[in-house]
């Protein structure tokens, strides 16, 4: 069997199979919505634009897009730090208050972590600064006691407990920080970029922290740029836009958008890249369901291109007789 | 890296771990044997006694803890020395010493050099003192027996505040100055003041900006006006708080013994 390998042409449109729809469960309840959000900071800048967002309970979501779309604008609106100019932050299917009665729900329920941990940090030791969330919502101290261990625990900070902030490492700061906002038992956990500035390895602990709290029944939102980590861990992806929701929806679908890609400048990861190439050049038939990371794509590969000893000359006609001819 | 040796001391000692409560009390007894007696003889003793402790329960050997000494020492010379050294009448009595110029008379008493000596002894021995708290108790621990001792929170949030931000503030300072350093902004003296300048102002900028952040982000946990958080109960042992006691009550019994029958 020739192979034709068809040129790979960058500029031809490429069709790319449907998503996969397996990890599709039941539609969620919303748990955290922003309805018609507009924003614009103080010198004018529009950092959200009559945006609609809901989050899902339960769900691993990502937010993505280009520097400046407004994120973190996003982000400080669901943790009821800025306030929507118009529209409003939907908490449980109730409207946000922005009363002290009002904040202090949001704020039990929303945990919101700083893309900076020297922001979050004041205390001048790791179990202090984690208890403080928690002694704020009222809690006895025995049970503000408990929660702090159990954060500590769930976060595997226990040998820092006792350090200063300024001994810890940036990703021991990380995880810190969530640890801080976890001991107050939020429902949902939003992190600004948390793998931004982290080594390969601390970045795959901070995302099996991620795991484990979402194994608990937490909702995680986290921002990012690094597509293949959106790819590989998200449930639903959020794609914005200058301040707009420009399309939300499992990963393999919106990452195959040509149309979402170009529109919000987004890389395609690396893996279904790679797979439509394959698909176009007909190593794996176009319905396949699209991989999520390295592992998958190989599973793709070996189901549907059979090994092949490696060719010691190009007479395709000697490599076809094979070994049975010899035998 | 810490920038400041005396915290990484504060960690690093073998009395780390010891109650701070204890670590507070013989300090804090060092310091007032040194201040209520003003007598080189008791600072002498008090002295001896904090360095012993210092090298062989802390593990911070003579020449660490001089070193931290010297500088502040130097502060507290500068200050004795002049105040030894004053201007005298002709007849002034107990003049020990004194040069002529002109028709000033500049000289050393007795009675001036006892107060000059009374000083140096409590100065002195009060920042031994302080400085083997220093050196053996870090910050934490410190605000934590003040929350204990129900110090006002203000002034507790206030001193953890400084300590946390001092640190955050220093690495800004220092980031800012090698982005500055490796773009010559050092190579000359005025390029030297502008840099320092620019930086001065920049770093301004940027606690102001670290204010509102930290506010944005206590808010997010609840913050109401008051930085609670946990403390944990501090054990200390009687019998270590009972010789500490003692010991300061033996000194203190040699101390009046000198002073009234003149012993020395
Ligand atoms: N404090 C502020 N004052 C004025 N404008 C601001 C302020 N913070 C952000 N902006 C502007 O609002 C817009 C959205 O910013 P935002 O920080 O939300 O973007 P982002 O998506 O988080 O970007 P990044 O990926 O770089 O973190 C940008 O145009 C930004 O310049
Ligand atoms: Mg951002």
């Amino acid at each position: 069997m020739a192979v034709t390998v068809p040129s790979i042409d960058k500029a031809a449109p490429v069709t790319y199979p449907s998503p996969g729809l397996r990890e599709r469960e039941v539609p969620a309840e919303t748990l955290l919505e922003a309805r018609g959000v507009t924003f614009s900071y103080p010198d004018g800048t529009v950092a959200l634009n009559s945006l609609s967002i809901g989050i899902p309970r339960g769900r691993r979501v990502v937010v993505l897009g280009a520097n400046g779309c407004g994120k973190s604008t996003l982000f400080l609106h669901f943790g009821g730090v800025l306030r929507p100019k118009s529209g409003e932050i939907v908490l449980d299917g109730q409207p946000v208050r922005y009363d002290r009665a009002g904040m202090t729900r949001l704020r039990q329920q929303v945990g919101l972590v700083f893309q900076d941990p020297d922001s979050q940090l004041f205390a001048s030791s790791v179990r202090q600064d984690i208890s403080f969330g928690p002694l704020n919502l009222g809690w006895s101290e025995a049970k503000v006691r408990d929660a702090v261990e159990a954060a500590i625990e769930a976060t595997q900070i226990g040998d820092l407990a006792d350090r200063p902030a300024h001994l810890l490492s940036y990703g021991q700061k990380k995880r810190v920080a969530i640890a801080g906002v976890l001991a107050m038992d939020p429902s949902v956990i939003i992190a600004d970029e948390p793998t931004a500035g982290l080594d390969p390895e601390s970045t795959a602990r901070l995302v099996s922290l991620f795991n484990s709290l979402h194994d608990a029944g937490r909702t995680i939102v986290i921002s990012t740029h690094d597509v293949e980590l959106a790819l590989a861990w998200a449930d639903e992806v959020v794609v914005m836009r200058k301040g707009e929701l420009l399309r939300t929806g499992h990963p393999t679908a919106v990452f195959q958008d040509p149309e979402v890609l170009a529109g919000a400048r987004l890389q395609q990861p690396i893996v279904l890249e790679t797979f439509g190439h394959l698909c176009h050049m007909g190593y794996i038939p176009t319905d396949a369901v699209p991989p999520r990371n390295a592992n998958e794509l190989a599973e793709l590969i070996g189901c549907h291109c059979s090994p092949q000893p490696a060719p010691i000359s190009t007479d395709f006609d000697a490599l076809r007789s094979g070994p049975s001819h010899h035998a | 890296m810490n920038p400041f040796p005396i915290d990484a001391v504060a960690y690093g000692n073998r009395l780390r771990s010891a109650p701070a409560t204890e670590k507070i009390l013989f300090a804090a007894g060092a310091v007032a044997l040194c201040v209520g007696f003003r007598s080189l003889a008791v600072t002498a003793v008090v002295v001896t006694i904090v360095t012993a402790v210092l090298r062989l329960r802390a593990g911070i050997g003579l020449r660490d803890f001089w070193g931290f000494l010297w500088l502040p020492s130097g502060f507290i010379l500068t200050g004795v020395v002049p105040m030894a050294i004053e201007f005298l009448d002709p007849q002034t009595p107990g003049v020990l010493a004194a040069v002529h110029i002109g028709s000033w008379h500049l000289g050393v008493t007795s009675r001036g050099l006892t107060q000059a000596l009374a000083i140096l002894a409590s100065s002195f021995g009060s920042l031994s003192g302080t400085l083997f708290l220093a050196l053996t108790t870090p910050i934490v621990d410190i605000t934590d027996q003040l929350r204990r001792w129900c110090v006002p929170v203000l002034f507790i949030d206030m001193m953890m505040l400084i300590y946390r931000f001092t640190f955050v503030l220093l690495a800004t300072a220092g980031a800012m100055k090698t982005a500055q350093e490796v773009r010559l902004g050092y190579s000359t003296n005025r390029l030297w003041l502008r840099s320092v300048a620019m930086l001065a102002s920049n770093l301004y900028l940027r606690s102001q900006m670290r204010a509102v952040s930290l506010f944005t982000a206590l808010s997010c946990r609840g913050y109401s006006g008051e930085l609670r958080v946990l403390v944990d109960r501090a054990p200390w042992s009687a019998t270590r708080v009972l010789g500490i006691i003692g010991v300061h009550v033996l000194i203190g019994i040699w101390g009046v013994a000198t002073r009234t029958w003149g012993w020395v």
